[in-house]
């Protein structure tokens, strides 16, 4: 039995450390796993994140969570700081964060929801010699390249990895190197009872479509995401552009929901809408905490991104019967198909992309015969009530026996 | 008054510091000769540069002013709210007598000196913003009064630059007029064809391949990526071997590395090729020059292209649009790649229309850039000002 903790709750099996609780897809992912670890097996865990978030306050319903950001400097290392001596000041920082975590050391495994995560196993260290680190990898090549040293250093002392979509598993064994035995993937998940239970009410999406002015009827196009350039929100006013200049799909909307308004790029991509004449037709949202009523009104679910493991969002949009289209090289063609549950296009071809959406408004039929068949695959296999315990099955061989 | 008639000019300028404002006067004093100009000036101050201007025209200089009965007379009025009167004997200590065509500000920092000017049958005022003086403006900002006569009183803003920022401070674009920055008119050195010959191998541009030329930061209001998307299309259409250079290329890493993905997977590698601004020389080879930045001002997008002699396309972007009037440019609605494309495919199957278009790219950029023509553009602004 492993030493107790400060507060007497005991070192647990499994620390899962997550990067941040933002409500993105990775740290979402962990909480619907950990929801069901908590409902139906024996495992004791606690959460570390690396940094806080909107949904920090759900992590800590379901387990003990520590955040690493939060544990601040002591007395002592205020003192230090005030007489300039930096480096004894950090020295100090640094021994209060690994004495908070101290309880934690001796879990039998680790896991980390993205490569980012493996920052953390420096101030896990030194574990039982038998630990073993699981990395949930969602990154594909420029989110790799992008990684910190801090974590990417840490990337051999994995022992096992999950990734997050087919895809994302050959490009880790391609070009990260990691050996084929010791990935396996695992799509991500969304709580599908959740969003069944809480549709948005009808005034709802009605006031989203009269806070763009899209007059009723017209046709939406969606895309849900930040603005930065992995997402490919350029290309999105680039199909925007190309659809509007056609006589066919003049009247139809464009709304790329999570703009954060202040964001550089968000008013880089507000300046090409201006100029290009679209400023009545393409809307950058702000995010949302509960963003159902803009899914609501897409018919259409565009995924613009240049790279993207498998976002939820598409999940969560399928899930309402509306298709999405894709570029080929995202984790989402998977799901799509070719017109199975929605379509794929190739990569930055936004053009063809134009073709799908124009095909897809056209025929309403088809629409909603695609969008029917999504909804129900997401119901049968995205659901986390589906997906955590194949995941929790693997965490459960992983994990040392004692 | 003919245009054969020498323009009787008041010149006001700030100083006679060595800087652009007085340097671009003198050019201009040189350029236009004594048939054309019959000019005296007024500056606030002096400086190192007063006897060069002086050797072209009469000066006087506000701050030298002594004192005298007219000095007290001045005063007097002026104390008593007779500003017209007041200014009217400033003027004539100033030497500022007789019909005057037209009142040329060298700088807005001269500002303070239109209120000497009579408010009654006030002559037309055209005042020059140097390049870098409207970023000197916002540093060191005229006071609201003086911003206020300017704005109030100016007819033409003639403007090397910065367009935009003159536009903020609200003034309308049908008083503004657009003119280079000063030029020597010899164009781009272009490369002994040794160095071509290197450059082609090294960047194994086939036999018979068209060349676009693109140049600018790698940065998003570059529009290098759009560059790169026209590519693309170019080759999609009818598999036309076009190779890309875009020259500017060498900083912004995370930048590169982005568009390089792009690169990547359109298929381009090879094809497009993002070169720093050593290689600028590699512009030269190339059929058309495109311009698809976002935000165009200084320096000037359609320089590479003028001063090579190529034919220049782009998107419809302020500073691109007014150069590109009467033909000197091909300009499409901004984002239009397809219409874009269209220009491209066009121009690089006539030859003769690309000849002819680079042509009017080059006469335009002389009447804006290169003195004299570019005195003479001034020279008529002036006189339709009036």
């Amino acid at each position: 039995m492993s030493a107790p903790s400060d507060d007497g709750r005991g070192t647990p099996d499994v620390v899962f450390v997550s990067h941040e609780a933002t409500r993105t897809g990775a740290p979402l992912m962990l909480l619907y796993v950990l929801r069901w670890l908590r409902d139906h097996s024996e495992l004791r865990f606690e959460v570390l994140l690396l940094e806080g978030g909107a949904i920090e306050a759900d992590f800590a319903a379901v387990a003990p969570t520590t955040v690493v950001a939060d544990i601040g400097p002591g007395r002592l290392d205020g003192v230090a700081r005030r007489f300039g001596a930096h480096r004894l000041a950090d020295r100090l920082h640094e021994r209060r964060r690994r004495a908070a975590l101290a309880p934690l050391r001796g879990a039998s495994l680790v896991y980390c929801n993205v490569l980012e995560s493996l920052a953390a196993l420096p101030l896990l260290d030194p574990g039982p010699p038998d630990r073993v680190v699981v990395t949930h990898i969602h990154e594909m090549r420029a989110a790799f390249r992008a990684l910190a040293p801090a974590a990417r250093a840490q990337l051999r002392r994995s022992d096992r990895f999950v990734a997050a979509s087919d895809l994302v598993r050959e490009l880790a064994i391609d070009h990260f190197g990691i050996d084929p035995e010791r990935i396996v993937r695992h799509y991500e998940c969304i709580d599908v009872e959740a969003l069944h239970a809480t549709p948005p009410p009808a005034e709802a999406v009605e006031a989203a479509r009269r806070s763009c002015g899209i007059p009723v009827g017209a046709p939406v196009v969606g895309a849900v995401g930040v603005t930065g350039w992995r997402k490919g929100p350029d290309l999105f006013v680039l199909l925007a552009d190309h659809l509007h200049r056609r006589e066919a799909t003049r009247d139809v909307h464009f709304v790329w929901l999570g703009a954060d308004p202040e964001a550089p790029e968000t008013r880089s991509l507000r300046r090409d809408v201006e100029r290009a004449g679209l400023a009545d037709v393409v809307h950058f949202v702000a995010p949302e905490p509960a963003p159902g009523r803009w899914f609501a009104l897409f018919d259409v679910f565009t995924l613009t991104s240049r790279e993207d493991p498998f976002p939820l969002v598409c999940l969560e949009s399928s899930l309402l019967g509306t298709p999405i289209v894709c570029f080929a090289n995202t984790g989402m063609a998977e799901f799509a198909g070719e017109g199975e549950c929605g379509f794929m296009v190739d990569y930055l071809d936004v053009e063809a992309m134009a073709a799908r959406v124009t095909d897809l408004l056209e025929d309403p039929d088809r629409r909603a015969e695609v969008g029917r068949r999504a909804s129900e695959r997401v119901q049968r296999e995205f659901d986390y009530r589906v997906a955590a315990p194949l995941l929790a099955a693997d965490i459960e061989r992983w994990r040392p026996r004692r | 008054m003919t245009s054969a008639d020498p323009l009787r000019l008041l010149v006001l300028l700030p100083d006679a510091a060595d800087d652009p404002a007085t340097q671009e006067l003198l050019g201009v004093l040189a350029d236009a000769g004594d048939d054309a100009l019959a000019a005296r000036a007024v500056a606030w101050d002096g400086g190192p540069r007063l006897a060069a201007l002086r050797g072209h025209l009469p000066v006087s200089v506000v701050a030298d002013l002594g004192g005298g009965p007219a000095a007290a007379l001045e005063r007097a009025l002026l104390r008593l709210g007779r500003r017209g009167a007041g200014f009217a004997v400033r003027r004539r200590r100033l030497g500022v007598r007789g019909a005057i065509d037209a009142v040329y500000l060298t700088s807005p920092r001269a500002a303070p000196l239109l209120r000497f000017l009579p408010e009654r049958a006030r002559p037309p005022v055209v005042v020059m913003v140097p390049l870098g003086e409207m970023t000197q403006a916002e540093h060191e900002p005229l006071s609201d009064e003086d911003r206020d006569l300017l704005l109030r009183t100016t007819d033409r803003f003639v403007v090397a630059s910065l367009l935009d920022r003159l536009e903020r401070l609200g003034v309308p674009s049908d008083r503004i007029v657009r003119i280079g920055a000063p030029d020597d008119g010899a164009g781009a050195p272009g490369p002994d064809p040794a160095r071509l010959a290197e450059l082609r191998g090294r960047l194994a541009v086939p036999e018979g391949a068209d060349v676009l030329a693109g140049s600018g930061p790698l940065v998003w209001r570059g529009g290098a990526d759009l560059f790169v998307r026209l590519l693309w299309m170019l080759r999609a259409r009818r598999g036309r071997d076009v190779v890309g250079v875009w020259v500017g290329a060498d900083a912004d890493p995370l930048e590169r590395r982005q568009l390089e993905h792009d690169i990547a997977h359109m298929d381009l590698a090879g094809r497009v090729h993002l070169l720093a601004d050593d290689d600028a020389d590699a512009l030269s080879m190339a059929d058309l020059h495109v311009v698809t930045s976002r935000e165009v001002d200084a320096p000037e997008p359609y320089r590479p292209a003028a001063e090579r002699g190529q034919g220049l396309v782009g998107f419809r972007t302020d500073v691109l649009d007014r150069f590109a009037t009467d033909g000197a440019g091909e300009l499409v609605e901004f984002l239009d790649l397809e219409r874009l494309a269209d220009a491209v495919e066009r121009l690089l199957d006539d030859a003769a229309a690309r000849t002819a278009l680079a042509g009017r790219v080059r006469a335009r950029f002389e009447e804006w850039h290169v003195p004299p023509a570019r005195t003479r553009f001034l020279l008529q602004t002036l006189r339709s000002a009036r």
